[in-house]
């Protein structure tokens, strides 16, 4: 098995947001099976997908993220019965005000996933990964705004001279 | 109409049935009114009451104001529909409980949106926006409304409040982005959006944490930005559109669109409308098992 | 001091000779808005960097929502960077710029309110020297303009000031009536400015006319208020613990609007911003207004209500500024009227307190205030 390694010129930064019963599992399967999935991803856990506060997927912006993955188990299976239920109306929601902001939604993405689903795991972030690659660097969160003092630190050439 | 309500308001006080009657009195200069509080029968005559009353009284309800509201067992508030909305949501998210209250109801035909518009009148160069397609200026929850009250049917969807949300909706991605750009470049956090809104009722705001510190407390783009977004999300299926955040604001940032425009997915998805009843869950601290999913994968 | 004239329309054509010579210029200006606002929106008029003579309002409507206080005083700046490396952490000195800069459609009230920033960040007599204020000061002249049309909520003829004081000015500005302004070089920084608009000036000014221009919007002010005996006032202790206080105060909210839009409100927090080992060591503005400001560690809140909180802002404009600078705390913009949600105006305590003092003897305002 094994796919080959491509060089890309942009390689996305990703972040997962992940309930621990469900896609943590189903990660972790893709792992002990062997899978291959693309590197591009980080994965947080949580306790369940009701947990991921919209907070954490501003944050995951200002600090560079080029997309944010939320996932976790399909409806009916919370293992606290109902958190992934509250986690899809919040993301109603919170995809609208993003889009209201003028930040493209296409770099957020939901998806529920299983303990068992280890190949839809990998097939998500692959797909999503690609997206974002041809999406390109966030340019609504630029540099300007992820480190919002990098300028301060070049020093000007009359300065130097 | 403001005699009847002065009469009620003096009744009340007299008798003992409230302890403080919130209501607007006249400002520092002509074209402004302030928030009073009636604690003696004696100063109901300060009451006024007309187009220039645009300030949400049930801010003073809120729970933060908590020195202010000290001895208040029993409040009397003056109240707009649109302040009644507000004090209904507050009571449905139980910050308040309803016998707490005396609601004087008044009628309202729009408020003046800037203190520098008002010109003697009320007219449609300077109503307020919010006013536009307003179902509730025959207000619906009240323990007294001066004259009978009309029946009014409340149940259509909202009408879109602003044209600005919509003209923003039309436009790209990139371009709204810029939009927001350059208004939140005025921004220096002074935070009276927060402090002017009568659902802000954190007793330690998200943005005042420092371990760990969520928002930049600076007011460089990422800390604005990251503070109007948390704002608007924490009023989803909560804000009922006084639009107070943008009336305090000293930059004139329109920050209340956020909450206009979420006001409108909230009623699409869930045709849930804020501020109508005292029993009904908001949005987001409740679900179907058959909710809308189409952008899950 | 030397005088002259120079005609009103001809202030686009100063700026393009000021941008000429490599100056950054600040002037009032109104903000673009998306067309069909709803009646919601006002016309914003903010100092903002222009880059051409075309597009500015010097002179034209009353004040710009902001002062000219963040060209001095920063919104936010970095003090320095930080790098842990192990057990090590590294300071990376971060570069400023400062360039020459001419602020031109000052009003009088915020000229004057430099002078009270000076007090704070550069005074050399309490031993501390704000680098970044001092810096920026140095390179930045002020060209003021005299008011003509104040509005209701303007009060700086209450705090000695005047709609035409060219106090804290380099070049100042009067409108003669006839659409001449009467130009006053006061300092060399001014001098150096009106030598980049030597075409442009005429002659000498005419002064009569000008204190003739003054003495009419003077008389335009209606919020007068004599503020003399505020301060001996506020120097008894025992009115620490007045009963106005809490009277006046208890409808404040709590934003900070108020010390946000004041020219002469200077308070900052020091934050370190981080990301990963790495960040930055910022200064920002803060307010005395917010609950947290004086919250100590312990817990305990020496200003634990929102009316000391007003208190404090109030007796920090009227008694500690004049106190311990010997510059006046406020300057009658009366931004903090106009910004204020809930119509807390500083000037009813001033009446509040000029009563009081008047009337030593006399019975409480409210005697049933409880």
């Amino acid at each position: 098995m094994g796919k080959k390694i491509e060089i890309h010129d942009f390689e996305p930064k990703i972040m997962a947001f992940v309930c621990k019963w469900c896609t943590y599992s189903g990660a972790d399967l893709a792992g002990t099976s062997r899978m291959d999935y693309s590197p591009n991803v980080r994965m947080i856990r949580l306790p369940c997908s009701g947990r991921i506060d919209p907070q954490f997927m501003i944050k995951a912006f200002e600090q560079g993220a080029d997309g944010v993955i939320i996932s976790g188990c399909h409806p009916g299976d919370c293992h606290y019965n109902e958190g992934n239920y509250y986690a899809r109306r919040r993301n109603t929601t919170f995809r609208q005000l993003m889009d209201f902001h003028g930040i493209d939604i296409e770099r957020i993405e939901f998806s529920w996933i299983s303990a068992a689903e280890a190949i839809k795991w990998t097939e998500v972030i692959d797909a999503f990964t690609e997206k974002v690659r041809e999406l390109g660097r966030h340019p609504q969160y630029d540099d300007e705004i992820v480190d919002p003092y990098a300028q301060f630190l070049v020093q000007k050439d009359q300065e130097s001279a | 109409m403001i005699e009847q309500i002065r009469n009620q308001a003096r009744k009340l006080l007299e008798d003992g049935d409230v302890d403080v009657v919130i209501g607007y009195a006249e400002g520092s200069d002509p074209s402004r009114t302030t928030p009073v509080f009636i604690r003696k029968a004696k100063d109901v005559d300060k009451l006024i009451y007309d187009p220039r009353c645009i300030n949400s009284l049930p801010l003073y309800l809120n729970k933060r104001h908590e020195y202010t509201r000290k001895g208040w067992k029993k409040t009397a508030i003056i109240g707009k529909g649109c302040d009644i909305r507000a004090i209904v949501q507050l009571i449905a998210e139980n910050q308040l409980k309803r016998d707490e209250i005396y609601i004087l109801g008044v009628p309202c035909e729009g408020q003046v949106s800037h203190p520098e518009k008002w010109d003697g009148s009320l007219h449609d160069g300077n109503r307020a926006t919010k006013c536009i397609g307003c179902d509730v200026m025959t207000p619906h929850e009240t323990d007294f409304f001066p004259g009978t009250k009309p029946d009014v049917d409340r149940s259509s969807p909202y009408e879109v409040t602003s044209p600005k949300v919509a003209n923003l909706m039309e436009l790209e991605l990139d371009k709204r982005f810029a939009f927001w750009r350059t208004d939140f470049d005025r921004c220096f956090k002074c935070y009276a959006c927060r402090e002017v809104c009568p659902h802000c009722s954190c007793n330690v705001c998200i943005t005042d944490e420092t371990t760990p510190s969520w928002i930049d407390p600076a007011a460089h783009k990422k800390g604005v930005f990251s503070w109007h977004l948390t704002r608007a999300m924490h009023l989803v299926g909560r804000c009922t559109g006084c639009g107070e955040c943008t009336r305090a604001c000293p930059m004139d940032i329109q920050v209340d669109l956020f909450n206009q425009r979420m006001k409108e997915v909230v009623q699409e998805s869930y045709s849930y409308k804020p501020g109508y009843s005292l029993e009904d869950k908001h949005p987001l601290i409740t679900y179907q098992v058959d909710d809308r999913e189409d952008f899950i994968k | 001091m030397k005088t002259a004239t120079l005609n009103k329309s001809d202030i686009g054509k100063c700026i393009d000779l000021l941008l000429q010579s490599d100056l950054r210029v600040i002037a009032p200006r109104l903000i673009p808005r998306l067309d069909e606002d709803g009646t919601d929106s006002i016309d914003v008029l903010t100092f903002t960097e222009v880059d051409s003579g075309d597009d500015h309002q010097v002179g034209e409507g009353l004040l710009p929502l902001n002062g000219v206080k963040e060209f001095l005083f920063a919104k936010h700046e970095p003090l320095f960077a930080y790098e842990k490396r192990g057990k090590k952490i590294e300071i990376i000195p971060v570069h400023h710029e400062y360039p020459q800069t001419v602020i031109i459609g000052v009003r009088p009230c915020d000229a004057a309110s430099i002078a009270s920033l000076e007090s704070v960040f550069s005074d050399a007599n309490a031993g501390f020297e704000d680098p970044f204020f001092t810096e920026r000061r140095s390179r930045t002249t002020f060209v003021t303009y005299s008011c003509t049309a104040p509005d209701a909520s303007c009060f700086c003829t209450s705090v000695n000031l005047a709609p035409d004081s060219a106090k804290g000015s380099d070049l100042h500005l009067t409108e003669l009536g006839d659409g001449r302004l009467h130009v006053e070089v006061l300092t060399e920084a001014g001098e150096a400015v009106a030598n980049k608009l030597e075409t442009l000036l005429e002659g000498e000014g005419d002064q009569a006319a000008r204190e003739k221009a003054g003495a009419t919007v003077h008389e335009k002010l209606t919020r007068l208020r004599n503020s003399a005996p505020i301060m001996d006032w506020l120097m008894d202790t025992a009115n620490f613990d007045d009963e106005m206080w809490e009277r006046l105060g208890e409808k404040c909210i709590g934003c900070g609007a108020c010390t946000f839009v004041c020219p002469t409100c200077h308070c900052f927090d020091i934050v370190d911003e981080n990301k990963g080992s790495k960040g930055y060591r910022i200064k920002f503005w803060d307010s005395c207004q917010f609950d947290h400001f004086t919250l100590h560690a312990s817990g305990h809140n020496p200003r634990d209500w929102q009316f000391k909180r007003y208190r404090n802002r109030f007796n920090c404009k009227f008694k500690i500024y004049p106190e311990k600078f010997e510059t006046p705390g406020c300057v009658g913009c009366g931004r903090c009227i106009r910004a204020c949600p809930v119509n807390l105006d500083i000037t009813e305590y001033m009446a509040e307190v000029a009563h009081k003092a008047a009337n030593p003897n006399a019975m409480k305002a409210d005697p049933d205030f409880e």
